[in-house]
Order: structure tokens, then sequence, then C-alpha cells
């Protein structure tokens, strides 16, 4: 054992870095070569991009022949719309169901929570129906609705657990001061929820994002494609030219990357929450 | 059964120093409490010998044998833990069973079950569940347990294993107070019976007291006194042990010395209006030295004329019944706690007259450390 | 929880100022289409767009239909490979690696969660290319990998063969996801106490002994619900397979799952025209394997499982 105690935390460290190039390597690998020449590509693609090899082609190519700042915009736009309806919407709604006692309240939760378990993809049939009549197809609006539904059941049940502990005496402190429901709400719980905001927003941000179903059913058009939609048909157009192919890539990945390295505390934070240590 | 040496053992996080310079001897069969406030360390040292934290430097021997990189099971050494850790997914009997489950025998490193044979482990947890009257709740998961119930299975699981040494970290801690004093006297009975060496750890000076054949008495990471709990209360090596041992604690009044003897130091209180010669070795302490004298509440009386005394005001007044200890203040001194009979009829807001013997009388130098007592009045001992 | 000063008031106007709008959105856009999905599973739907009620006869045809049976069949039995193979490789590698990174005293632990934890936040469908361009003979990256390893023939065609394909993309999906049973293993295994397994190091347990013995019974509720999680997960999968096989789910449909199947359905493919209700059906049986699921999950194993105070 005490030898296992010395060697252990080597081979610990040895696994856990066997792991973690392994996950990192793939996406590396593309980073890396998007910034190389063709020939540089093929001929020796696990090597680093130096002077002799280093080529913009890709990138001028990309953003030169598809519209990948408004793929960008209508990804940003779909996704903070999406996250400020389900963050208000939800934290309103997880505090009725926290805070009231009024008949049906646990239907009301149960039905809520039906949400978190089914995907609303299943829907989608009558969905693409629905977003027709409603005169939407092709807009980012339809998808933010979408996604407003999809993610309010998770949220509300979590800001719901989380609102449950807030110490009731704040509540009644305020309401013995003649304070009305909506200035409890908007001035005292919403900052106090603020922890737990973050979380949802993580885990509300990332699926929408990241989606390639609605923006393939609801909004395919060229002015709506969000950058999943519009780097998946951007490759399938230029399937053979690699430069373009990893460019996209590239383009796809590093903000995501950037984001998620700044954000990177608070979202494990948020995914290891009640885990307090 | 075995003896323990612990041979200048440190403790450190990086640069961070936490335990030093321990050196401490535990003979066979010793029950030897840790006591100190919170964060004087005691707990991580209980730890070390455990096995369950490295050992920064120095040396532990258990049984004359360097056990520094063993361990806890090679250590040979059972714990009960503060929250007793009993495992929630097991019954009281896999829970006292669980440590002779596993053994290197078996595949994938004791994890299929190996360890002893079961009929052995069967008689080992009958005769400890017998031991603690556990015998009707083998079945039983810890949650359907009281607090009382969990603590003995706790002991049961340590019993179980036949350790060399058994180390309880704070057990009684989560008790309620009655619950307490029962626990602590079956603890030491479980001594009596097992003859086992034991180190318990608490900061209840109480418990140390009552329990212990000797009391280490750790204090910001380093042993401030290792000796009986007599030796601690008649014979404080220092102010901080003088403070800690005893309940109400110690009494501390401030004073200047005026005059030294060969077996004596004169010392005044307010600025030689009254002087005392108090029955201690002077040692290097000179005249003009301020030093602090300690007199214990229950070695100080009212209203009798005594060696040393002092007139003040009554600010409280707490009757237990048996005694009342009052609670003094004057204007030259700092509060005082005198413990009197239950009879008395002192009331807040009288003055009284608190006075002691001289030999009561502990005397602690700037630094802190105890001038050692020329004499101690028998009467003092045998009260104690 | 329920505050006593709002009991008896007659209408509370804020009540439903607070509710409604979630409430409505989350019904338009969610269970009315769901619940319109089944409706229209029982309809025909005709050329010039009048629904007519058919009953249970689309799924006559689903199961009994020799095309339609067989694609079907086709499709729920490589969904149930795929989510076998999740099962087999991703929670496993899932738990072992939380459980490395929740040994005390570890050090660079934040660090190694951050890096494995990356691929699962870029979109599958990025995932899904990078690996077909690794993967890809054209580039030989593959090769020169496995040549390392002491492979000197080359990486096959690993997502151009039937054999193959289904298989290499649920191991890309691993990879993906590995890290949410990792993360989500980690957070149950931080609420062990700490005194647990040093009361079983004490017993003679070693951190291997512990791990299986103490930690992973007392987490057990949780390896269930990230199992409940990958089954929706995986029965819901489309991007990954569409982003690289198409809609086609090639080759000979041997990558094709639920999502695909259901897609193809909807919109049509090649010469087949897009059938609504047909989709509807398709989507109605997911919805049924998807709600088995989640029903064994919620009534044999999350009451057997006892969740214990820890």
């Amino acid at each position: 054992m005490r030898t296992s105690r010395r060697f252990g935390p080597l081979a610990v460290h040895a696994l856990l870095i066997s792991y973690t190039i392994i996950a990192l390597f793939p996406i590396l690998l593309i980073i890396f070569n998007s910034f190389k020449s063709r020939k540089a590509i093929f001929k020796s693609p696990l090597s680093l991009p130096d002077a002799n090899t280093f080529d913009l082609v890709g990138f001028e190519k990309v953003l030169g022949s598809s519209s990948f700042d408004v793929y960008f915009l209508n990804s940003i736009s779909v996704t903070v719309m999406s996250l400020a309806f389900v963050l208000v919407l939800g934290a309103m709604a997880a505090w009725a169901l926290a805070e009231y006692d009024f008949p049906g309240s646990d239907f009301v939760a149960l039905f809520l929570a039906i949400g978190i378990m089914i995907p609303i993809r299943l829907g989608s049939v009558s969905l693409l129906k629905i977003i027709v009549s409603l005169g939407l197809i092709n807009t980012l609006t339809a998808l933010v609705l979408v996604y407003t539904a999809q993610g309010l059941p998770l949220a509300i049940f979590i800001l719901r657990e989380f609102i449950a502990q807030i110490p009731n005496d704040l509540k009644e402190a305020a309401r013995c001061d003649g304070v009305s429901e909506y200035r409890i709400f908007w001035s005292i719980i919403l900052p106090l929820i603020r922890p737990a905001l973050a979380t949802v927003a993580v885990f509300t941000m990332i699926p929408v994002w990241n989606d390639l179903w609605f923006p393939l059913i609801l909004a395919p058009g060229e002015d709506t494609a969000t950058v999943t939609l519009g780097i998946q048909q951007f490759i399938g157009q230029y399937v053979t030219d690699w430069n373009a192919v990893l460019a996209s890539l590239t383009l796809a990945i590093v903000p995501i990357l950037v984001l998620y390295l700044i954000f990177s505390r608070q979202l494990i934070r948020g995914l290891t929450a009640g885990a307090v240590k | 059964m075995a003896d323990i040496k612990l041979t200048d053992i440190r403790k450190a996080y990086g640069k961070n120093e936490v335990l030093r310079d321990i050196n401490i001897d535990i003979k066979d069969g010793e029950f030897v409490v840790f006591v100190g406030p919170s964060g004087c360390g005691k707990s991580t040292l209980l730890r070390m010998i455990a096995g369950l934290e490295d050992i920064s430097g120095g040396s532990l021997q258990i049984a004359g044998e360097t056990v520094n990189d063993l361990t806890p099971s090679q250590r040979k050494i059972a714990m009960v833990f503060q929250s007793y850790a009993l495992y929630p997914h097991m019954t009281v009997y896999q829970n006292m069973a669980f440590g002779l489950t596993l053994g290197k025998k078996g595949p994938l490193g004791g994890l299929l079950g190996g360890g002893e044979n079961k009929k052995i482990i069967e008689e080992k947890v009958q005769k400890a569940a017998v031991s603690l009257k556990l015998e009707q709740l083998l079945k039983r998961y810890p949650r359907e347990l009281s607090g009382g119930q969990r603590q003995r299975v706790a002991i049961g699981r340590a019993i179980v294993r036949d350790p060399n040494v058994f180390l309880f970290d704070e057990p009684l801690s989560n008790l309620d107070a009655a619950l307490r004093v029962n626990t602590r006297l079956e603890i030491a009975k479980l001594h009596q019976d097992l003859q086992a060496t034991i180190i318990y750890v608490t900061h209840d000076q109480v418990e140390a007291m009552t329990l212990a054949d000797k009391i280490v008495v750790l204090n910001d990471g380093h042993v401030a006194q290792y000796g009986t709990p007599l030796e601690l209360y008649h014979h404080p090596a220092n102010k901080f042990v003088a403070g800690f041992i005893g309940s109400p604690a110690m009494n501390f009044v401030s004073g200047t010395v005026v005059g030294k003897q060969e077996k004596a130091l004169e010392i005044t209180l307010d600025q030689n209006k009254t002087t005392v010669q108090v029955p201690v070795m002077p040692g290097k302490t000179e005249a003009g030295d301020v030093v602090t004298l300690g007199i214990r509440p229950e070695h100080m009386s009212e209203n009798q004329n005594g060696d040393f005394t002092i007139s003040s005001r009554v600010l409280a007044v707490e009757r237990l019944g048996d005694a009342s200890y009052l609670y003094l203040e004057n204007k030259n001194h700092a509060h005082i706690c005198v413990k009197v009979d239950g009879h008395s009829a002192t009331r807040t807001g009288d003055q009284v007259l608190a006075t002691a013997p001289l030999e009561a009388l502990h005397v602690f130098d700037a630094g802190g450390q105890a001038l050692q007592r020329s004499k101690i009045s028998q009467k003092h001992s045998a009260s104690a | 929880m329920a505050s006593q000063s709002n009991k008896g008031s007659p209408f509370k106007t804020h009540l439903f100022v607070f509710l409604l709008p979630a409430v409505l959105i989350y019904s338009a856009f969610m269970i009315v289409p769901l619940i319109d999905t089944l409706r229209l599973s029982f309809y025909s739907i005709e050329t010039d767009g009048t629904a007519s009620f058919t009953g249970w006869s689309n799924y006559v045809t689903i199961f009994t239909d020799e095309r339609w049976s067989a694609d079907f069949v086709n499709a729920l039995k490589n969904n149930f490979l795929f989510f076998l193979i999740h099962m087999l490789v991703q929670n496993p590698i899932g738990i072992f690696l939380a459980a490395l990174l929740s040994l005390p005293r570890l050090k660079l632990k934040n660090t190694y969660r951050t890096l494995i934890f990356m691929p699962t936040m870029l979109s599958v469908v990025i995932i899904g290319f990078i690996w077909q361009l690794i993967l890809s003979p054209i580039w030989g990256v593959g090769d020169t990998l496995v040549g390392f390893i002491g492979i000197s023939d080359g990486l096959p065609p690993l997502l151009g063969e039937e054999s193959t394909t289904l298989l290499t993309l649920s191991l890309i999906s691993v990879w993906q996801f590995v890290g949410i049973p990792m993360m989500l293993i980690y957070a149950a295994l931080l609420n062990v106490p700490d005194d647990l397994v040093d009361a079983a190091i004490v017993d003679g347990a070693n951190q291997w002994t512990a791990f299986w013995r103490i930690k992973l019974p007392l987490i057990l509720p949780t390896v269930a619900m990230v199992s409940v999680l990958t089954f929706v997960a995986n029965f819901n999968a489309f991007d990954l397979i569409y982003a690289v096989k198409g809609a086609l789910a090639g080759p000979n449909f041997s990558s094709d799952i639920m999502g695909t199947l259901f897609y193809r359905t909807f919109f049509g493919f090649q010469l087949q025209p897009g059938n609504p209700s047909m989709g509807a059906t398709v989507a109605s049986l997911m919805f049924l394997v998807i709600l088995c699921g989640v029903m064994i999950y919620l009534y044999a194993i999350q009451r057997r499982l006892r969740r214990y105070q820890l």
C-alpha cells in the first residue's frame, strides 16, 4: 500500500492525461490543420503549422463564399432570446409553484415536468404544422418559441427547488412591509437565485446553440440558418475542399471553446450543484 | 496489545506546519486522551496515528515497530469516528463484518470477498454483539438505529477487528448530554474489559479527566503538557493547561514580583499595598517581573480568613444546588469566580471577601510557564 | 412552503401573471404538438392536405408491411445497439474517470475535468465532421495514428462498411458525451462522506475496494439516473448520423436509428415523398419506447434503489 500510495498518484495522473489527450487531440488536430496549406494538410497532418505551411486560404474561402457572419448572428440572436425567455418565464413559474399553495399546483408541477424526460422533437410533425399556420416558417421567432418551450421544464424544476430553500422570513418580512408580490419576486427572489439562474442558463444554452434538428425543419433558409446548420450545409457543398472544411469547423469550434474556458468554472459548478465541498 | 511511541512527530501541509515536536510514550493498555481547543491539531494527530494522514517527520512506533509507512490495517488499529461512519447500505452485521471480509486472498484484491472464513467472522461478530448488547439489532440498517445504538455499532466494528490500538475521535460529541455520561461510563468499562491501548480525542476536558490514565493537552500544534489527570490539575505546566483543565476555569490575576526567597516569591497585586508570599520555586524570576497568579474557584472561599484575599463586589451568582458560583469583580482585578457552598446567602451586589490559602496559588512567569510549587496543601489534594 | 398570508385570498391575479406565460408557451409548443402528433398517427393525410381518420392502420402498416417493418425493426435494433454501446462504454468510462477525479488530494483535478468535458460542449454536427475527416482514408491521419500502435495495414474504412459504421458512430458519440456521466457521478461521489471511506481504509480496504464496496453502492441512484438520461438521449439521437451519413444512414441503412427513420419518413428521401402521418406514427412509437424506458426507471429502478441518508 505504501508503494501504491507513492505509485498511485503517478498512475492516476497517467490515466487522466491519456484520456485528456484522447478528448482533445481530434479537436486540436482540426484547428491546427485549418491553418495549413492543402499540401501540408496531407503531407504532415500531425505537425503544427510553421512559416512554410501556414496558410489562411481556407478561412478566406469560408468567409468569402458563405454567410458565416449571418449564421453567427442568427445563432446568437436565437440563443440569447431563448435564454432570456426561459430564465424570466421559468423563474416566474418556479416562484409561483414554490410559493403559492393553490388547488392543482401539484398537477401543474407534474405537467411541466413531463417535458424534462420527453424530447420536444417527437412533436415535430405537428410543430411544423403549427409554425406554418402561424406564418413563422423560416423565421428565427419560430426557433425561439420552440427552444423556450424546450428549456422551460428543466429550468422550472431546478429553480423551484432553489426557491423553496429561500427562508420564509425574507418574504414574510417584505409582506409585513406591504410590498407587492411582484416586487418581492423582482427585488428579493430574483437576486437571490442568481447562482441557480447561471446553472439553468448553461443547461439551456448548449443544446440551443448546438441543435441541428429544428433549424433544419423550421428555418432552413439561407437567411435564418444557424451556425450548426450553416456548417452542415457548407461542408456538404465543399466536401472536397479540405482547407475550407477545416477552416469552417475551426470557426465553429473556437468561439465555443473560448467561451467554455472562460465560463467553465460556473458551468462545472452548475453541473455538480449540490455537491458543496 | 501494544505500546505506542511518538518521536519528534511533525505534520506540515506545504509550508504550513500544523503539528511539531510531538513526543509521547504510551504504555500498553493505557487510556490516553488528546485534549485541546478546536484547531489544535488533535484530530490530525489521531489520523496520523491511524494512518489516514501522512506523517511529515519523526517516527511512529507501535509495539516496537516503526509504522510510518504502513496502512491502517497493517498497523492493527481500529477507529471510532465522530460521525460513526457506519456504511449506510449495510446492516449492522455487515458493518461489523466488513473489515473481516476484506483480504488480499480474494480475487481482484479482495473485491469479491475473500478475507476470513465465514464461520469465524460470524463468531467474532456475535461475540462483539453480545458484549455490546447488539444481538437484536444485527439485521437492522444504521438509519433504523438511535444515536446511542449507532455509537455501539461503531465500537463493535472496532472490537471485531481485535486491534492492538483503539482510536476514538470525539465519539460522544453527537450524543445528547444524558447519553453522553452513560456512554462515557461504558467506554471506561470497555477499557477495563479489553485492557486495550486506547487513544481518545476530545475537546471536552471533563471527558478527558474522567476517562484518561494520561492526558495529552495540545495547543496550537504542540504538546502543552502530558501527564495524569491529577498532575495536570495540580501541577499545570503552563498557563494554557491551567486554564484549560478544571471547570469553571482557573482565575488569573496579574501581579508583580517584589521579593525572592529560596522557596518562595513575594508578589504584590496592587502596587505594594499588600503582598503575598507564594510557596513556589523562584527559578529565573527576578524582582520587578510581571507574573500571573492562578487560583482555582474551588480553592477559594468567602468571608474566611485566608492568606490571600480579594475584596470585591458580586456581579452574578449561579446556584447549582450543591454549590454556587460567585462571579466577582473589583476595580483592580479581572473577574474572579469563587465556588461556595450551595447554602450561601450571598447575593448579587454584595461586597464579599474572597480568600484562598497560599498553597493553592499557582504562579506563571511572563512566558506563561508555571513556576514549580514548593508544597501542596494536603487538604486540597484530597478534596480534588 | 406555501405562505399562510396567501391562503384564502379570493382571486390571485399575481398567480396567473407568474404562471401563465410559461404554461402557455410550454403547452402550445411542446404539449399540444406532442399530443397532436399522437393524434395524427391515427390519420391518413392525402396529397391535397385533407386528413382522414384511419384508426390503427398506420401502425399496422409499420408492423406488417414488409418494407416498413424491415426498416422499423432495423432502426429499432440499431438504436438499441447504439444505446447498449453507450451503456457498456460511455458510462463505465465516465464512472471510472469520476472515481479517479474524486480521489483525495488529487492535484489538477479541475483542469482534467474542464478539458475532458470539452468535446461535450461542441455541436454533434461538428464532432461528426471532425471524426469523418480523421477517419477518412483520403487524409490518412487515422492510418498514421494506428501505425503508432503497430498496425501497418492502415485503418479500414470504418465509416464506409456496413459492419463497422454503427459501431464507429456509437463510439464517436461515446467519445463526445463521456463528460456527462463523468460530471454527474463525480458530483454524487463528492457527496459520499470522507469518513465512510476513511472507515473502510481503517477496516483494511484500499481505494479500489473502498470504491467498489462503499462508494459505488451509495451512488447507484445517480448511476440509474445517468442510465435513463442516456436512454432518452440515445433514442432521440439524430444529428450525428445525419451529419456523417446523411438521412439515408448508410451504407445500406446500417446506421439507421429511430431519429433518422423519423426524418426520412416525415420529409421523404430520394423518390419517396414525405408522409406526415407515417412520420407521426414513427414519432409516436419513439415516444412509446422512451416512455417505457422512463417508466422502467421510475417504477422498477428508482423505487428499489434506496437513497441513503449520507
